[in-house]
């Protein structure tokens, strides 16, 4: 199946990106190629294969249940770019502009 | 004294040993810096004052008796993607803008507490996304050996730092061959580990399952000294294989490979492979026939038809996932907008730079309802062949030798408009990443116009120390890598 | 025409917040509630980049706890995935959770309504981690129309297992037992404390109607029920909705719909819904989880009796009423209690009779623990002693049970401090206690002496005075049998 200008932009909302309009047709160039390639697995033998093996891997440690307080939150705040306090501020949600509402 | 034509285990002992300070090493390296930094750009963030502040620490630690540790007044760089407590961490991208990580990556602690002296934080494609270092937000690197050249990359800074001589050894980072690739180019030897032999904590994550730190050095015995200091199990990433770790030195102290299998692979050969490298293959298994090796065949059929769609499958599509977090809420950059979702969207359009965003995006896409099974799942299948095939061809061989890349360098904006072709640089590199193992770029020398050549090893997984076995004794052939001039006489 | 009648299908998720000291994939501590906005935070809970998860193995056992208690499979190989959205509180922008191999898939659990069991089947349970919480602010204090929200990441990373029933409910009430059992469950296990007000007890529910003519109408997800009643309410007004469509003949959307507790009515989330697209793939930082054998069997072994099989033990053992069955089994440690006191001798029925009255109401009264009480089992079942011999009354019992529970001393000595002895009163001294008392109401006495008083007020009223006297050392039928003794002097 080919990949329209519609997909782009809809993979684009998902994203939370925006694609400049002037970037919209190489983008969506871009796609058919990168796709094209992607097909070529389609002629890999892949029957019976476990895709979730993880062979050679070792299980997941556990950790100990021990709380830990972490010593540089302050400075970890100090990166906030918009902040009130020990919160982080963000702009109202939803507001307009919602690109899931457009779709 | 050239000390920043000195290994790192030189340098290390000459300090302990009070032949010559810290100081003076750290003063010599930065200076070397200081002159090539405007032609080559290899540098994000030079830490020139921390260094001094550090080896003055260190000497003092020396002259009052104590050991600072193997690495003890060693100038290092750093790949501007590992998280170093206060100092400014871009990933060579403007979406982080000058955060300043709170806390520090396990390497780099590591190193540190071994008496490492970080003099700088190098300069990469944006998120390790690239083959050139040109898709950087703080400029394109120079190639050191050849500056109208790329050096490679992601891990371009690194490479083009280490071959310049602003240290002996640098960090990068590998996801489908950005330590091997741009040591080919910048002809010095670069590791992949084993995934899961080093600690990814504080590493920021472009494709968590195939990440993984590796050392840059201009010898073999530098590449062991790194690896006996950052391969240790690290509780906070639980995809490091828990255990002791063999040592690194010791493997390279009666280096042979009689009686050892040398597979070469025969999909690699000829084709689009540039003939000097191919060369450097046949002269390099010569070599290892007349000492004692025994040259196989093995093919790797699927990895040559399948590796690169694999990969930028599996890559994008987790690094769209890792990459969602930069939103401008906790860090980094933030465009103003009057509600949440604007928000999110200037914020990652503007921060993020195209070859980025072209990821996120076929990442999302490989992922979104629809085509999950038809790419990702189907891309994860494959890559179970390729891991199986490998093991085989490892029945046969105990150590592959295949090339590191394709072509020798390329020149500055040659690649930069055809994002796929630039992909088709990491073929022989990314199906080892696929398939978690070790692979390593082992420069052997320069072809007649001064660029340079390389091999590159793979062995089996937690088969590392195998590699720097077959590297030391093709160094010794070879011989060891000089620094280049930089451009600048 | 026959009418149209309908069934309405219900199921639940029950999101369970996990009683551990640190978070799911981190070292912060859980302790959220009370804490300064962002201080139980670190890189990993953060978001921060480079950071990495490392799984608690307690929330893996209190996961396993709660599968096998409610009778599921547990997977020995399971595995986290990444759901894939933006939103602020979420600070990753993915939620680790489980999608195809969760912890544990299809159990069981017994709800009981109206006298009946009714079984209902349990899908899965998997672990996942809790978001954030976002704090809606205005510029001139008005609730709408915020401005800014404000983040908080104390709770990013808390352990919640998240419990998904099959659509086997038929009703709101129902559902809402369906909850209740498994907040008493989880409270039974010290899995969590399963506090709806506080958030750690959350559900989500997916509600559909059958009708007669053949139609089964679409499945719509409820969010936002914050407690019990709201959950109910919400359900009632979507079965009312719903069938309205269907008698319409028109088709229910499958969407999420929002909760509105205050204008008591579900609002459709739709627009939001058509793009949501978890793009969910397994978690590449966290190899597969092993469920050792080791840790099930010693999970299975700390396992307590669950409240279903205590409830029915009482009722059908133990011959309790349906509803001191029910009242008796909600607390795992007062069960346990009134399971002692019979252990230690006490007659079950009596047993229970005093557990439920008068050492519930000293747990409400006080709002203590019934391990916190200066009175154990084997205390109650040493006083119920005496009561059951008879060498002790119920009233003068209470009496020395109240001062048991305030001092904390033993019966005997509690009934020296009451000045009660058991079998106090010598039967010499009884009879002048019943002579005297009805020498001293010659009017009751009469009528009872003359067989008058039919009803046996008097008789009780004289008998009461009597016990009163000989504050209460006596058995009643020993105060009756000497009061008829009198009498029978009297006579003769």
């Amino acid at each position: 199946m080919a990949i329209d200008e519609k997909d782009v932009l809809h993979v684009a909302r998902l994203a939370r990106l925006d694609i400049a309009p002037d970037r919209i047709e190489p983008m969506v160039r871009y796609f058919q190629d990168i796709i094209g390639h992607f097909r070529t697995l389609e002629k890999c033998d892949t029957d019976g294969i476990d895709p979730f093996e993880e062979s050679g891997s070792h299980l997941c440690p556990l950790r100990d249940d021990e709380p830990k307080a972490w010593d540089s939150v302050l400075e970890a705040l100090e990166e906030a770019p918009l902040r009130e306090g020990r919160f982080f501020k963000v702009p109202a949600i939803g507001g307009g502009g919602d690109p899931d509402a457009l779709s | 004294m050239l000390f920043h034509e000195m290994e790192a285990s030189s340098i290390a002992s000459g300090i302990r040993e009070g032949e010559f300070t810290a100081k003076d090493v750290v003063v010599d390296c930065l200076a070397r810096m200081r002159a090539l930094e405007p032609v080559l750009n290899a540098l994000i963030t030079p830490l020139s004052e921390n260094a001094l502040a550090k080896a003055v620490g260190i000497d003092a630690a020396v002259s009052s008796g104590k050991d600072p540790g193997s690495l003890c007044g060693v100038p290092v760089v750093i790949k501007d993607n590992m998280c170093a407590r206060g100092v400014r961490t871009t990933c060579g991208s403007r979406i982080l803008g000058d955060w300043k990580p709170p806390y520090d990556a396990t390497v780099v602690d590591l190193l540190e507490k071994a008496g490492a002296v970080v003099i700088g934080k190098s300069n990469m494609d944006e998120f390790a996304m690239g083959s050139s270092t040109e898709h950087s937000a703080f400029g394109p690197t120079s190639n050191p050996r050849d500056t109208d050249r790329v050096p490679g990359g992601s891990s371009g800074g690194s490479a083009a730092s280490v071959a310049a001589g602003y240290a002996p050894i640098a960090l990068g980072s590998d996801t489908g061959g950005s330590i091997r690739q741009p040591a080919a180019f910048c002809g010095i030897h670069g590791l992949k580990p084993t995934y899961g032999l080093v600690s990814r904590w504080g590493l920021v994550a472009f494709a968590s399952s195939l990440d993984q730190i590796g050392p840059f050095a201009r010898s073999v015995s530098d590449i062991a000294l790194v690896m006996d200091t950052i391969a240790r199990y690290d509780p906070r990433d639980s995809t490091c294989r828990p255990g002791d770790r063999p040592g690194y030195r010791e493997s390279i102290k009666a280096p042979t490979v009689r009686g050892k299998r040398v597979g070469i692979v025969r999909e690699f050969q000829g084709g689009s492979l540039d003939p000097d490298l191919g060369r450097s293959i046949e002269n390099t298994a010569s070599m290892l026939a007349s000492s004692g090796a025994e040259i196989v065949d093995v093919s790797l059929p699927e990895s040559a038809a399948y590796g690169l769609p694999c990969y930028y499958i599996i890559a994008p599509a987790e690094a769209s996932s890792n990459l969602a977090r930069f939103d401008g809420v906790r860090y980094g950059l933030r465009e103003d907008a009057a509600d949440l979702i604007t928000q999110f969207i200037r914020t990652r359009s503007k921060g993020f730079g195209e070859e980025v965003q072209r990821r996120i995006l076929t990442g999302t896409f490989a992922l979104s309802s629809g085509y999950y099974d038809a790419y990702y799942l189907l891309a994860l299948k494959v890559r179970r062949r390729i891991c199986v095939e490998f093991a085989d061809a490892f029945e046969a061989a105990d150590v592959i030798l295949m090339p590191a890349t394709p072509s020798l360098p390329f020149r500055k904006g040659e690649l930069i408009d055809d994002p796929i072709s630039m992909y088709m640089s990491d073929v022989f590199t990314l199906p080892v990443n696929l398939a978690g193992l070790p692979g390593m770029t082992v420069s052997t020398g320069m072809n007649d116009s001064g660029l340079p050549l390389s091999v590159q090893l793979v062995a089996p997984r937690w088969e590392d120390s195998r590699l720097l076995e077959f590297a030391a004794v093709i160094e010794a052939w070879a011989g060891r890598p000089g620094v280049a001039s930089g451009g600048v006489l | 025409m026959m009418p149209l009648s309908f069934e309405t299908v219900i199921g639940l998720e029950v999101h369970v917040q996990l009683a551990t000291e640190s978070k799911l994939f981190c070292s912060c501590p859980t302790a959220y509630i009370g804490s300064e906005p962002n201080t139980n935070v670190c890189p990993a809970c953060l978001g921060l980049p480079g950071s990495l998860p490392s799984l608690n193995r307690r929330a893996l056992e209190l996961g396993v706890k709660a599968a096998l208690a409610l009778n599921c499979s547990i997977n020995c190989m399971t595995k986290f995935h990444r759901k894939n959205y933006f939103y602020p509180d979420l600070p990753k922008a993915f939620q680790v959770s489980q999608y195809d191999v969760p912890l544990a898939v299809s159990g069981s659990m017994p709800i009981f309504l109206e006298g009946k069991v009714k079984n209902i089947n349990i899908t899965r349970l998997h672990l996942e981690e809790d978001a954030g919480k976002l704090i809606h602010e205005t510029a001139d204090g008005r609730l709408s129309g915020a401005a800014f929200s404000l983040v908080d990441y104390n709770r990013a990373g808390v352990p919640l297992a998240e419990i998904v029933s099959e659509p086997e409910l038929s009703s709101p009430e129902e559902a809402r037992e369906y909850v209740l059992m498994i907040r008493r469950l989880v409270r039974y296990l010290e899995v969590s404390d399963g506090d709806m007000e506080s958030g750690s007890l959350r559900v989500d529910a997916n509600i559909s109607q059958k009708c007669s003519d053949g139609r089964w109408g679409s499945r719509v997800e409820i969010k936002n029920v914050n407690s019990l009643r709201a959950m109910e309410r919400a359900l009632e007004y979507e079965t009312i909705r719903q069938r309205g469509l269907l008698l319409k003949g028109e088709e229910i959307v499958q969407e999420t719909r929002h909760w509105d507790d205050n204008s008591g009515v579900t609002r459709s989330s739709r627009g939001k819904e058509e793009a949501h697209d978890y793009r969910y793939f397994p978690e590449p930082d966290l190899p597969q989880i092993a469920v050792e054998r080791t840790l099930v069997e010693n999970v299975r072994e700390s396992l307590p009796e669950p409240p279903w099989k205590k409830r029915e033990k009482f009722a059908r053992e133990w011959r309790l009423s349906p509803a001191d069955s029910a009242s008796l089994s909600e607390n795992l440690d007062v069960a346990v209690f009134l399971e002692n006191v019979a252990a230690s001798g006490a007659d079950r029925q009596m047993a229970a009779n005093w557990v439920k009255t008068d050492i519930l109401r000293v747990l409400n009264e006080t709002g203590l623990a019934v391990g916190d009480l200066q009175v154990g089992p084997e205390g109650l079942a040493s006083l119920l002693a005496h009561v059951e011999k008879g060498s002790l009354s119920n009233t003068a019992a209470k009496d020395v049970l109240d001062i048991m529970l305030k001092k904390g001393i033993a019966v005997d000595d509690a009934m020296k401090e009451a000045g009660v002895k058991a079998g106090g009163v010598s039967r010499e001294s009884l009879l002048g206690v019943v002579a005297k008392v009805l020498g001293e109401n010659a009017a009751e006495t009469a009528l009872l002496f003359s067989g008058e008083d039919t009803s046996g007020k008097k008789r009780k009223f004289l008998q009461g005075l009597i016990m009163r006297e000989i504050r209460g050392q006596a058995a009643p039928e020993d105060v009756s049998a000497m009061i008829d003794r009198v009498l029978d002097e009297m006579k003769g």
